[in-house]
Order: structure tokens, then sequence, then C-alpha cells
């Protein structure tokens, strides 16, 4: 009896560590678009629905990975020259992101590195994050193409913004 | 002499304005490429599709059968490895999970988070 009794304990036990403490929450779906207009101009701006995003409850660390090809252009040609002449998505066909979610004052930042075309850089932004039964995630921040050696030809310079907006939207839910 | 000058100077625009709106629609404002009218590089099964080197198949079109394995939102997953984002014209109501698929769409690239080979702009075949 008592060891039975001793490995239900084990049991319950595993079963509410691995609740409280082991979660991972995820996303395939998650929403990223990024704003690059310049007013009176052609809006340059795209949308990604499919961004995955990992989150590690245990120890707040935070995962996203999208394809660059992914991203949708209104405009077909913008899109084609997104891809081929400022991302160069051939040869890099990932956009990544690992950091943690950290508490400030009562807010909550995501902190990390962003990789784009193989070039990485710090990020620190400040996010809506909310934990249920799911958990979401919300935020916006700022970056410039040349930090990750994108060129922007002289001809185009005035129609597209100095600092790209980027904002993302997601909701993860429990992993089983 | 200033009639056939005239039939000239509108001749002349006309031709610029034809081509100005041939431009226009086919080079600057062109569409999406639809995945319909695009040729294949892989068909077959979901399976053996799964067993080659997924890096080689980044961007291109493929063509696939397999077992729907997850309905969510305008997304399926075929074989519990393939990711497919299908087209925004595609409806999922009359699917039904473990049913055969056939699907055509764009090789994305592999999620190593996910350990899935993600499609988009899918259609669904017959």
């Amino acid at each position: 009896m008592d060891i039975l009794k001793n490995k239900i304990s084990v049991i319950v036990f595993g079963l509410i560590t691995t609740i409280t403490f082991g979660q991972k929450y995820i996303t395939k779906n998650g929403v990223t678009n990024f704003k690059a207009s310049v007013e009176a101009f052609e809006p340059v701006q795209a949308e990604n629905k499919n961004t995955t995003v990992l989150y590690n409850e245990a120890t707040d660390e935070i995962a996203a990975l999208i394809f660059v090809k992914s991203f949708h252009f209104e405009i077909a040609l913008m899109e084609e020259h997104f891809n081929e002449n400022y991302m160069d998505s051939d040869k890099f066909p990932k956009a990544k992101f690992k950091g943690k979610i950290i508490t400030e004052n009562d807010a909550q930042f995501i902190i990390g590195d962003l990789i784009i075309k193989g070039k990485s850089q710090k990020v620190k932004t400040k996010i809506d994050f909310n934990k249920g039964n799911n958990v979401s995630i919300k935020g916006a921040f700022n970056v410039k193409p040349q930090d990750f050696d994108i060129k922007i030809p002289e001809i185009v310079r005035n129609k597209i913004a100095k600092e790209i907006k980027i904002d993302f939207d997601y909701v993860l839910k429990p992993k089983n | 002499m200033f009639l056939n000058r005239k039939i000239k100077v509108i001749g002349f625009l006309l031709i610029i304005i034809i081509a100005s709106i041939v431009v226009f629609n086919h080079v600057l404002y062109k569409d999406h490429d639809k995945i319909e009218n695009l040729e294949s590089h892989y068909v077959g099964n979901c399976s053996d599709f799964l067993s080659e080197d997924q890096e080689t198949f980044n961007d291109k079109i493929v063509d696939l059968k397999g077992v729907l394995t997850k309905i969510e939102n305008s997304s399926l997953v075929l074989n519990e490895q393939i990711f497919v984002l299908l087209d925004s014209t595609q409806k999922t109501e009359n699917l039904k999970l473990n049913q055969n698929l056939r699907i055509k769409g764009r090789v994305v690239g592999f999620d190593e988070i996910l350990e899935e080979t993600k499609i988009d702009k899918a259609i669904l075949l017959k």
C-alpha cells in the first residue's frame, strides 16, 4: 500500500511540476508586420501570418522564427524586390529572435538578439504580456536597415523610412 | 496636311497611353503568381517527401499527397510534419481529420523550432 502511495505521489508531483514549471507555449500563426512607409509615397509594408514562437515558462525564454519569403506585400513587384534586392532571402531564408521576458518596474520587456541576414542586433522593447490559458505577447520596435547590412539604393531612399517599425502580435497555446 | 499631322499626334499619344497601361498593370502592379499556373518541382507522397533533404526544396513548388493530421484556422498539418498555410481563397470546412488530401504549394523552409517543413500559398487539389 505504501509503495502504491509513494508511486502515486511521485506521479502527482511529476504532473504538478510539469504543469507549473515545465509548461511551454507555442504558436505557428503569429502575426508580424513591418512598416517602412513614408508619407505621400506608396506604402511599404508587409505582413507575415506564420511566425513560429516558442515560450518557456520555466526560464522565461522566448524564441521566434520567420521565413522572410512569407512576408506578404500588397504589390507583387515590391515583394520581389524585398526578397531579391534587400533581404537576399535565397541566401538568408530565416529571420530569428532569441531572448527573454523580463520584468522591470512592473512592466514587461522583451530583450534579446534579433538575427536578420546573418547579422545579430540587441533588441529591447516593452510588451503587453498576458498569461492565462494562453499567453499573449504584443509589442513593437524599430530597426535600422543598415544594422543588418541592408542597402537602400539612393534612388528610392526618400521613399523608404529611415527606421523600420516591426510590430508583433502572438497568441501562444500550451504545448502538449 | 494639317489633318495628317493631327492623326500622327493622336496616334502617338494613344501608343504612349497603351504602353503606360501595359507597364502599369503587368510590371508595376502585376498580380502575385498563382500557384495553379506554376509547374510542380516535386510530385509525390508526404512520407517520401519527408525522407528527402528538406533544404533542397526551399522556394520550390510541390504537389503532395498525405494524411490530414491537424486543422487550425487557415492552416493544415499533413503527416504531422508538414505545416501547410492555405491561400486565402481556400476553405477548410469540408475537411476531416485523418482523411487523405492532395495539396499544391510553395515550400518556405524547414522550421527547426517545430521540426516541421512549412508550405505556404497552398491550394487543395482533388
